[in-house]
């Protein structure tokens, strides 16, 4: 009898254990797009976009957190890209960027609305150096896919990252960086 | 006299032709076609997530920005991209042919570029298809 409480007690246990990693509203993209721009007028774009960003959302916790590889952003121009990769990121020695962050007062259990706007607070790394981020971003149910989009500005100073005097007036002094996410739950 | 002005308009032509490949070159120069270039290093999708999981540093000087063939077994796929043995992320430079399936043997080449930790994946871009027969 007492085994039989006692069984009862564990399979409840498990039971409770599954339903709440069920309840975990882990959501993932691994294609995720991230733009980024520093054009001036009149010079040559200057302008490359990653198609392969992966992000992991953990709404249950409000926690989200994405990684980019340098290597994965594309330019039009394939010496901007190299000057990119090896003067100004470094890629061989820094070759991700990764953001890590908190989506404030949302209520995804009781989201009702097909969108909603979220603040994200937290820190983004990249050539060695980490960056407070604080953004808005836009959250778009779609079916089952949650589509996060936003943009934020960062500058290369944020990252120490020197631009030489002779390609300044090139390059914007703000880099204006977009973000789009198709999440699916996993 | 006549011969000299001739002379002298064609090295200056020449000039300027060399000039304008330069710049062509330097400025204007196309991507690398990881397609047509050589694969460097051939390994199977295990062995490189090991070798970048276990030590990131190492791997990179390895294997970033180089042309690598991978062989594992298909474990997702989309159009544009696959996973293989679960271990690296494939992004291919053409959609993928319709008759690939899950659990099937694939090879491919294409430029490594990193270890993504947060899916614990080794990432592959411009990716084309290895027949396997080569």
């Amino acid at each position: 009898m007492k085994t039989t409480q006692r069984l009862l007690t564990l399979l409840l246990i498990i039971a409770g254990l599954t339903s709440t990693s069920a309840l975990g509203q882990k959501y993932i993209d691994t294609q995720g797009t991230i733009q980024f721009e520093a054009s001036e007028e009149l010079f040559e774009p200057v302008k490359a976009t990653n198609n392969s960003v992966s992000m992991v959302a953990d709404f249950s916790k409000n926690e989200i957190a994405s990684l980019a590889l340098m290597k994965g952003f594309r330019f039009k121009n394939s010496l901007m890209e190299e000057h990119f990769n090896e003067n100004y990121i470094e890629s061989e020695t820094y070759p991700k960027a990764i953001f890590k962050g908190k989506l404030k007062d949302f209520d995804f259990s009781n989201w009702q609305d097909s969108t909603a706007m979220i603040m994200v607070e937290g820190t983004l790394t990249l050539h060695g150096e980490e960056k407070a981020v604080e953004t808005p971003v836009t959250l778009t149910r779609d079916g089952d896919t949650i589509r996060l989009q936003g943009n934020f500005n960062v500058t290369p100073g944020d990252f120490a990252i020197e631009i030489p005097k002779i390609v300044r007036n090139k390059i914007a002094k703000e880099i204006n960086i977009q973000l789009d996410f198709n999440l699916t739950e996993k | 006299m006549k011969k000299k002005t001739t002379i002298i308009a064609l090295v200056l032509l020449a000039g300027i032709i060399a000039a304008f490949a330069v710049y062509q070159y330097t400025f204007n120069s196309s991507h690398r076609d990881i397609a047509s270039e050589a694969v460097s290093i051939s390994i199977s999708a295990q062995s490189i997530q090991q070798e970048f999981s276990s030590n990131e540093a190492s791997a990179s000087q390895n294997y970033l920005d180089k042309v690598v063939a991978i062989t594992g077994v298909v474990s997702e796929i989309t159009n544009e991209t696959l996973i293989l043995d679960d271990q690296v992320y494939v992004v291919m430079s053409q959609p993928l042919a319709s008759q690939i399936e899950i659990g099937e043997e694939y090879a491919i080449k294409g430029r490594c570029i990193g270890y993504d930790g947060l899916l614990e994946m080794v990432k592959i871009d411009q990716a084309t298809p290895l027949n396997k027969t080569n």
